[in-house]
């Protein structure tokens, strides 16, 4: 499985903890859309083989594939958050950043036809919403870096502790 | 001094882990006591099965003596040599 | 109208024709959704006095307002046919994604009638409706046909109701399954097949908007936070299958074809059991906080590889009721089950009706030859093979298997109208639907609560078990209060089907259940979601027109007193032993709170519905047709 490279926060799930429930695209589309409408959210679960579920969002990538992949310049990173933002007038949905993307995390609005991306609710005090309403916690706002530490502590108290 | 064993289902039997305690009651003690005892006994229990405070059962728990009968008082007494199940039952699926 | 689209759609199979039906506001607010609107769909469509697997039984289904917004567990439908294994409503519940991808197409509902000549499968791209070729769907389990129909339409958000090979035999347990959860019961697999549809396909891209997106968000916020506390906390850890110990120790776990109340080998058996030996992965439905389903899989043994989700239900009917002790081949004999697509309670229980009559000596091991014991084998209780056997030959018709697909009622009648025996006396079904995991000897208002159910033997319709569980009055005898609670609780019951929310929510809005507790919660959900004015009164009433139209429409396919029965040995045989031991539901307590029932329904002593009272609840027409 591709991995993040990046220095920036994005949000992750614990696939042991996801139950697949969905409400992240439910709070997610209302937000951005003020509809609820699975489609339209920019967090996206899967399930497979019945018993794999998870879900994703943007990854912030350093240096992001979909914004090399942007023939019309409409996709730019914030250098501070790793958010990717959209131009909605140079944007004309053309989908190469959707290829580009190895996490599908980006869609097409099928209306605008422009791009759709996570953007971790920049604007709102309270951050992500998919964040807050996660029943089950398996949501978070994270670094690669932070996740490492906590693989490495789990791995230490798996092989010494032996739990 | 009356003597009482209570069986854990559930909840309680994996709070515990333990099928079943039994509980040395003083003279004239009563359910409420049993659920004073197994707090004190069983931290754990507090929360999901005992109330916060260590009072009260907390919903839908409840006591079943003897499979025949709930206790809706907790005040009241139980007989010496009681099994009090200590139990939820929900249906569905 | 916020909450609905106001439209139903209509498929005729014979023709291929599709038509649009609008519907009135006033017609939803008084069936709503859920079981009710699928009930009322199906009183509306039905050729009345059908043989349930001709062209003339109309499947129906009907969402609930909350489907496609963030109202926990609100990811439910409805779906109703006239039953073949009972004759009367049909009416199952299923949750998950289904639903909420109709809702999004644009539809209130579905009607689908008359019978295609070739298996074809129906699929529903928003407003389009296409016939498409289901042969190459044949003999897919249900787990693969959806799986198969999402790979050929070329997207993953397509969700399918199928049907498993059972149903393609008209197997009469036969169920409908999505996205792994069933409409289990009353045999709707074999109306589908009948009509040889393999699948109902959806694909719906449109948003949900409602009347106040604000509140609602507040409101549905609380729950799920609510969702996560002791309230749910026996359906998240063990889920259902909590209720194996305690219900053995109560004395009402059903064993060996309810000849017993206490199954020796329970712990081997128990959610908590199957917890630290096979669980996997909780997962759950779409649209609930909750999570609920223990997917378990079987790691050795003859069985090992299999996998599905355990609830307490379909194990009784597979595990103690057939005296299987090893958690294994329970697991085993529910994946055949699910990926089937039959009924495991009612095929678990069938199953337990052939091997007490084998060990009565009137089935004989010659009667159970098939491709894989050539010679037959003998069915004891206990014998766990012979359960995974047969589930196995029921699913297709195999030998003894042909006969055991008609359930029950029917094939305890064939036995015996064959033989000259009274094998029915051990047939444990009302109305023809099997009975539930709780043995009535030792519920005494439960037995009046699933006698007068109107599907038969169903532990959803009712929660006439938790008063006497609880212990509000004793579960042992009978009094005059027990007419008044059956219908306390089967009209609760029918509020949480008819929305439709999960009632493993039902202490999620204040911390109680009762009445008092939800309803008014309950209100603001609906009131934030449609922009309509309910309060506690009106939600009740969703309860008990719910039951009505499910009751007139069983008047009207010929339903009388004498069809409100309970098995014969919960009548007749003391339980043995255990807390429940020497007790059965005698003649008389049985027609005494019938009795007491109908008088609190506001029915005549006959159990038939008043014109006045169907017109007090808004049901005019219905009135006309059944009233009295």
């Amino acid at each position: 499985m591709p991995t993040s490279t990046s220095k920036y926060q994005y949000i992750t799930c614990d696939p042991t903890k996801c139950v697949g429930c969905q409400l992240c695209e439910y709070i997610c589309s209302y937000v951005k859309t003020g509809e609820f409408n699975t489609y339209r959210s920019r967090i996206r679960t899967v399930r497979a083989e019945e018993i794999l579920i998870t879900a994703v969002a943007c990854r912030t990538c350093e240096d992001a594939p979909c914004v090399i992949a942007c023939p019309r310049d409409a996709l730019s990173q914030d250098p501070n958050t790793g958010i990717i933002h959209v131009d909605a007038n140079r944007c004309d949905g053309c989908a190469w950043c959707v290829e580009a993307c190895d996490f599908g995390a980006i869609s097409i609005n099928p209306e605008t036809k422009t791009a759709e991306i996570c953007d971790m609710c920049e604007d709102l005090e309270d951050g992500p919403q998919c964040v807050k309403w996660c029943p089950k916690e398996a949501l978070e706002l994270t670094t690669p870096d932070r996740r490492a530490q906590r693989s490495r502590r789990k791995l230490a108290v798996e092989e010494v502790l032996g739990r | 001094m009356p003597k009482v064993v209570v069986e854990f289902y559930g909840t309680a039997r994996q709070v515990t882990g333990q099928k079943e305690v039994t509980i040395e009651l003083k003279e004239g003690g009563t359910f409420r006591d049993v659920v004073r005892a197994l707090a004190a006994r069983y931290p754990k229990l507090v929360g999901d099965v005992i109330q916060p405070g260590g009072e009260e059962l907390q919903m839908p728990n409840m006591f079943n003596v003897n499979a025949r009968r709930v206790v809706h008082d907790l005040d009241t007494q139980p007989q010496d040599g009681d099994r009090i199940l200590l139990m939820f039952v929900t249906a569905g699926g | 109208m916020y909450g609905y689209s106001g439209k139903i759609l209509h498929v005729d199979l014979t023709t291929r024709k599709t038509w649009v039906e609008s519907k009135p506001e006033e017609w939803y607010k008084i069936y709503i959704g859920g079981v009710s609107m699928a009930s009322r769909l199906c009183w509306e469509n039905i050729e009345v006095g059908c043989d349930p697997l001709s062209p003339g039984n109309p499947i129906c289904i009907a969402n609930g307002m909350f489907a496609g917004t963030p109202v926990p567990v609100g990811g439910k439908y409805g779906l109703a046919s006239k039953s073949p294994l009972t004759g009367f409503i049909g009416d199952s519940l299923s949750s998950s994604w289904f639903t909420i991808a109709l809702k999004r197409a644009g539809w209130d509902g579905i009607v689908i009638h008359g019978a295609s000549d070739d298996w074809v499968y129906v699929f529903i791209d928003d407003d389009r409706v296409e016939f498409r070729d289901a042969s190459q769907l044949l003999g897919l389990g249900t787990f693969q046909t959806e799986e198969t129909i999402r790979e050929e339409l070329g997207d993953d958000q397509v969700r399918s109701a199928t049907i498993g090979p059972a149903g393609e035999k008209l197997v009469r347990v036969a169920s409908v399954t999505n996205d792994s959860r069933q409409a289990g019961r009353t045999g709707h697999g074999a109306v589908w097949g009948s009509k040889k549809l393999k699948a109902l396909s959806v694909r719906g891209t449109h948003g949900v908007s409602v009347a106040d997106p604000d509140a609602l968000l507040q409101l549905s916020y609380d729950i799920t936070q609510a969702a996560q506390g002791p309230h749910t906390q026996k359906y998240r850890i063990l889920g259902t299958m909590a209720n194996v110990l305690n219900l053995n120790r109560l004395g009402i776990l059903p064993t060996r074809n309810y000849q017993q109340g206490v199954f020796e080998y329970a712990e081997l058996i128990s959610g908590e059991y199957l917890h630290e030996h096979y669980h996997v992965k909780t997962i759950a439905c779409a649209q609930c906080p909750i999570a609920c389903e223990q997917m378990s899989q079987v790691k050795d043994g003859p069985y090992a590889g299999a996998m599905t989700g355990i609830d307490y239900e379909p194990l009784y009917a597979v595990g103690s009721n057939c005296g299987v002790k090893d958690l294994r081949a329970a697991i085993k004999t529910i994946d055949i089950c699910d990926r089937g697509g039959m009924d495991a309670m009612s095929t678990g229980v069938t199953i337990s009706w052939a091997m007490e009559t084998f060990e009565r000596g009137i089935f004989t091991k010659e009667d159970f030859k098939c491709a894989k014991y050539p010679e037959g084998f003998e069915p004891n209780f206990g014998n766990a093979e012979a359960v995974v056997t047969l589930a196995e030959m029921i699913r297709d018709r195999e030998g003894i298997g042909d006969l055991l697909a008609e359930g029950s009622k029917r094939a305890s009648a064939q036995v015996d109208a064959e033989r000259g025996t009274e094998t029915w006396k051990w047939a444990m079904h009302i109305k023809g639907l099997e009975t539930p995991g709780y043995d009535a000897r030792g519920l005494k208002t439960f037995a009046l609560g699933l006698a007068v159910g109107t599907r038969g033997a169903c532990h959803n319709r009712t929660a006439a078990y938790d008063p006497d569980i609880k212990g509000e009055v004793d579960r042992f005898s009978v009094d005059e209060t027990r007419g008044k609670l059956a219908k306390s609780t089967e009209e609760y019951a029918a509020v949480y089907d008819t929305l439709p929310l999960c009632k493993f929510i039902r202490r999620c809005f204040t911390g109680k259940a009762d009445r008092a507790g939800a309803w008014p919660a309950i209100a603001k959900l609906i009131n934030a979601t449609t922009g309509w004015d309910f309060d506690y009164d009106a939600v009740d009433l969703i309860g008990e027109r719910a039951f009505t139209i499910k009751k007139a429409f069983n008047i009207r396919e010929g339903w009388t007193r004498e069809d409100d029965h309970l098995p014969w040995r919960w009548m007749h045989e003391p339980m043995k032993e255990g807390p429940s031991a020497g007790y059965v539901v005698s003649e008389e307590e049985l027609e005494y709170m019938k009795d007491l029932y109908y008088e609190a329904k506001g029915w005549t002593k006959d159990g038939l519905i008043p014109k006045e009272k169907l017109i007090a609840l808004g049901m005019d027409d219905v009135a006309e047709e059944i009233g009295v």
